[in-house]
């Protein structure tokens, strides 16, 4: 009864794993409400119709022939990037998920039914998030372009197979990666794979949007560009063509070729994978127990007995400079800052991702006319390097973000028990924070800078961005102060929500710094007088920072 | 029965469980007891199918665990070190999941279901709330109802009175006694709590870094350290620090302003 897969066990695993999904991504700090917020729910299903609705842009005058299969792989290319990298990022509760396989292993179900079960979660998920972005696209040809219903209904449909196809692209990456690596070196390697997927995520969202501006369509159509038939889009952007006419032999291949591709996928998830699922997977949880007991401090003997004992009277480098600072708040801060970031892989992966951020925007920026001096350009010439503006003014927020957030958010209950005033603790991590994050960063992004304007203007352009990011970030401690890593991560929430909403809660700080450069940037008294009011505000600020904090983390409760 | 023949288990280059041999007999409570890190929990690791042997045979109710595990797994009820369970599922919820996923009779899960909780003195309202919203104690209960629901032939317990309330401990000490040996059932457990071993336990092992020390009755063991009570010689046996030198040693560093 129970070998191979159980079609109840995957129906059962199935449902139950959905509900749970779906409320443990609503599960807000139980404690204080009590109750599920689904608002998370709406807001993200809004994000994916807006971006999708934009993607109808595509197939402005390009509704037949080759063109339309290029509009069609771009489609098929972008949905996919979204989802691919929204399976990347979700380790805890996605398909790779050690807790789960901890609770389902003693229990009778096989292998391969645990992994069909996933699977069939994940191309729930993956159908989901196809409809939310293709239905925009799709109305619009319908009802705007008036295409027919046969070419859209086998747009969707091709949409739908091509995300499944990079759902489980995902999964055999996984699954290889799982199978072939040790597993001392697994969860290292998945946080590194994870991170090239918030990349994938982040450029996609930024190239895609220029494809439509920048790319004369005719000429990538497969019959100027044969070599495009390689990417798997286009494959089943063939397979959406063949039902709007594009019949050519080139076509009907690659659409037969997206056919066998999934085939190949499922066969190869299903002989390599399935098996051994249930083990490596739980495996993952036991390797990375071993990893934390292999990390010994440094400043330790193996006794007699080959036990490790630490030498407490004798001094490491880093217990030395923690005598540099007085307040117990700020050592204490510092020891939990550097012992996260070289045991969390997530949380050091968040601090290490805003510079290459950085460098791929300043990329973009150079594709796009380059970095301008900003006291003798025009506004809009400045801005058009505007990504690297918008992580420097919020690197020190999304940085915040990521202190806040723990998967061992329940330690931090001994921030809740010690008698310590807590927004001390919170000014300390703010401070600790700008001594070594972002004062660095913005000196990087200044030696940037001087290789394209004179030094003195980089290193004025730097400070302006400094203290507008420092304002920013005073305002965003005020309004939502957070002990450090004592909040619940949420997995479920989605990445690409968080982009996008950084994007539209940025445009006032945006379109503030595009002031300060208009005007503050036209004399030496406009520039250091608007500096010194925005210096001038974060200072007044910080007494009502300081009293906000303490009100606002007074009533504050654990949420473990 | 569970039969353990030179099992070992490493983990990279740690070998947490060093060959390892054990007969536990059908319709006894054995607990194996050990220091921290003493290779317990990745002995019990391999018994549940959580990870595999790296080299040794186990057996359960006749079954090898690495090649039959599902038969196995349809016979064991596992209570975990920690309470892993999903969250946000009530306990109503995830009882039904672990008695379905067991193919369980709909009819027999219900009653059993309902029997275990007002056993353990879970009510309507709590049974209806999210667990993540549960007491560690709740949960506990929770995973010792799970692991009972389906009448398992062999139980494996590991710290499975961690949390529990005086009168649940009490009744769930009961219980396992009378599922021994009245039902004839095996019971494998792991505490550190020595006395409730003490008083529970038909026999008893205790490892130490991955290897078994020695095994037998709490008789037997007492008199092989010449100690009065378990708890020192599980002291003496595995070379545990010296007591009183122990807390002299800390008393002097706490009285040092």
């Amino acid at each position: 009864m129970f070998t191979g897969i159980d079609r109840k066990q995957v129906s059962i695993l199935t449902r139950f794993t959905l509900k749970s999904e779906w409320r443990s991504a609503s599960l807000r700090s139980l404690n204080r409400r009590r109750k599920l917020s689904k608002g998370w729910a709406y807001w993200t299903a809004i994000i994916y119709l807006l971006s999708g609705s934009f993607l109808i842009r595509l197939f402005s005058g390009n509704l037949g022939g080759g063109e339309y299969v290029v509009a069609a792989s771009a489609v098929m290319l972008f949905i996919s990037f979204i989802t691919a990298s929204n399976i990347f990022l979700s380790f805890g509760t996605g398909f790779l998920s050690p807790d789960e396989a901890q609770i389902i292993s003693p229990l009778p179900v096989s292998s391969e039914t645990f992994f069909f079960s996933r699977l069939t979660v994940l191309l729930c998920y993956t159908t989901v998030i196809t409809f939310l972005i293709a239905v925009g696209p799709v109305v619009g040809l319908l009802f705007y372009f008036r295409l027919g219903f046969i070419p859209c209904f086998m747009l969707m449909i091709s949409e739908l197979l091509s995300n499944i196809a990079a759902a489980m692209a995902v999964i055999v990456i996984y699954g290889i990666v799982l199978v072939k690596m040790p597993r001392a070196r697994l969860t290292k390697m998945i946080g590194y794979v994870q991170f090239i997927g918030t990349f994938a995520t982040m450029l996609t969202l930024v190239i895609l949007p220029r494809i439509q501006r920048q790319i004369d369509f005719h000429s990538y159509t497969l019959d100027a560009k044969p070599l495009l038939g390689l990417i798997p889009a286009f494959w089943f952007g063939s397979l959406a063509g063949l039902a709007n006419g594009v019949t050519a032999l080139t076509s009907v291949v690659l659409a037969a070729a997206s056919l066998v591709f999934l085939g190949v996928l499922a066969a190869v998830s299903h002989i390599y994978l399935a098996k051994h699922y249930q083990t490596d997977v739980s495996d993952l949880a036991l390797s990375s127990v071993t990893l934390t007991k292999q990390a010994q401090p440094k400043s330790s003997i193996t006794n007699a007995d080959g036990v490790q004992q630490v030498l407490s009277s004798e001094r490491t480098f880093f217990q030395t400079f923690l005598t540099l600072f007085r307040s117990y708040e700020a050592r204490a801060v510092l020891m939990l800052l550097r012992a996260q970031f070289r045991f969390d892989p997530k949380f050091r992966m968040s601090l290490i991702a805003t510079l290459p951020l950085t460098f791929m925007y300043l990329a973009i920026a150079l594709l796009q006319g380059g970095i301008h001096d900003p006291f003798v350009s025009n506004l809009r010439t400045v801005m058009s390097a505007q990504f690297i503006y918008l992580v420097a003014l919020f690197m020190p927020m999304l940085v915040m973000q990521s202190v806040s957030q723990s998967e061992n958010y329940k330690a931090a209950w001994i921030f809740f028990a010690a008698p310590l005033d807590r927004s001390r603790l919170l000014l300390a991590v703010r401070n600790t924070l700008i001594v070594w994050v972002i004062v660095p960063y913005m000196i990087v992004l200044a030696i940037v800078f001087s290789f394209f304007m004179p030094v003195y203007h980089a290193v004025m352009h730097v400070l302006v961005l400094a203290a507008m990011a420092g304002f920013i970030f005073q305002v965003f401690i005020m309004i939502s102060p957070r002990m450090p890593f004592a909040q619940r991560r949420r997995p479920n929430r989605s990445n690409v929500a968080a982009i996008f909403g950084m994007s539209i809660f940025g445009i006032l700080p945006f379109v503030l710094l595009g002031v300060e450069i208009y005007f503050g940037y036209r004399t030496p008294f406009n520039f250091w007088s608007s500096f010194v009011l925005i210096v001038t505000l974060s200072i007044l600020l910080e007494q009502i920072v300081r009293s906000r904090v303490r009100k606002k983390l007074e009533r504050e409760e654990f949420e473990g | 029965m569970i039969e353990i023949l030179h099992l070992s288990k490493k983990y990279g280059d740690t070998l947490a469980v060093d060959d390892l041999s054990l007969r536990i007999e059908t319709g006894e409570i054995f607990a194996l007891l050990g220091p921290n890190g003493a290779g317990k929990s990745s002995t019990v690791k391999v018994l549940t199918g959580l990870s595999k042997p790296t080299t040794g045979l186990v057996r359960i109710s006749g079954f090898d665990v690495e090649h039959d595990p599902i038969e196995v797994k349809k016979r064991i009820g596992y209570v975990p070190e920690n309470a892993m369970l999903y969250e946000s599922l009530t306990a109503d919820e995830y009882l039904d999941l672990i008695g379905e996923l067991r193919h369980m009779e709909r009819k027999k899960l219900l009653a059993q279901r309902d029997e275990l909780f007002s056993l353990f003195d879970l009510g309507r309202d709590d049974r209806k709330k999210l667990l993540a919203e549960f007491s560690k104690g709740m949960k506990q209960k929770v995973l010792l109802i799970a692991a009972l629901i389906h009448n398992p032939e062999v139980l494996i317990l590991d710290e499975p009175l961690s949390g529990l309330d005086a009168n649940a401990a009490l009744i769930f000490k009961e219980v396992l006694r009378r599922y021994a040996h009245e039902s004839n059932r095996t019971i494998f457990f792991c505490s550190h709590v020595l006395d409730v071993v003490e008083r529970l336990c038909d026999r008893i092992a205790i490892m130490a870094r991955g290897k078994l020390i020695t095994i037998g009755t709490s008789q037997e063991l007492l008199e092989q350290s010449g100690e009065l009570s378990l708890e020192r010689a599980f002291n003496r046996l595995t070379g545990g620090a010296d007591i009183e030198q122990s807390s002299e040693d800390v008393m002097r560093a706490l009285s040092q302003e």
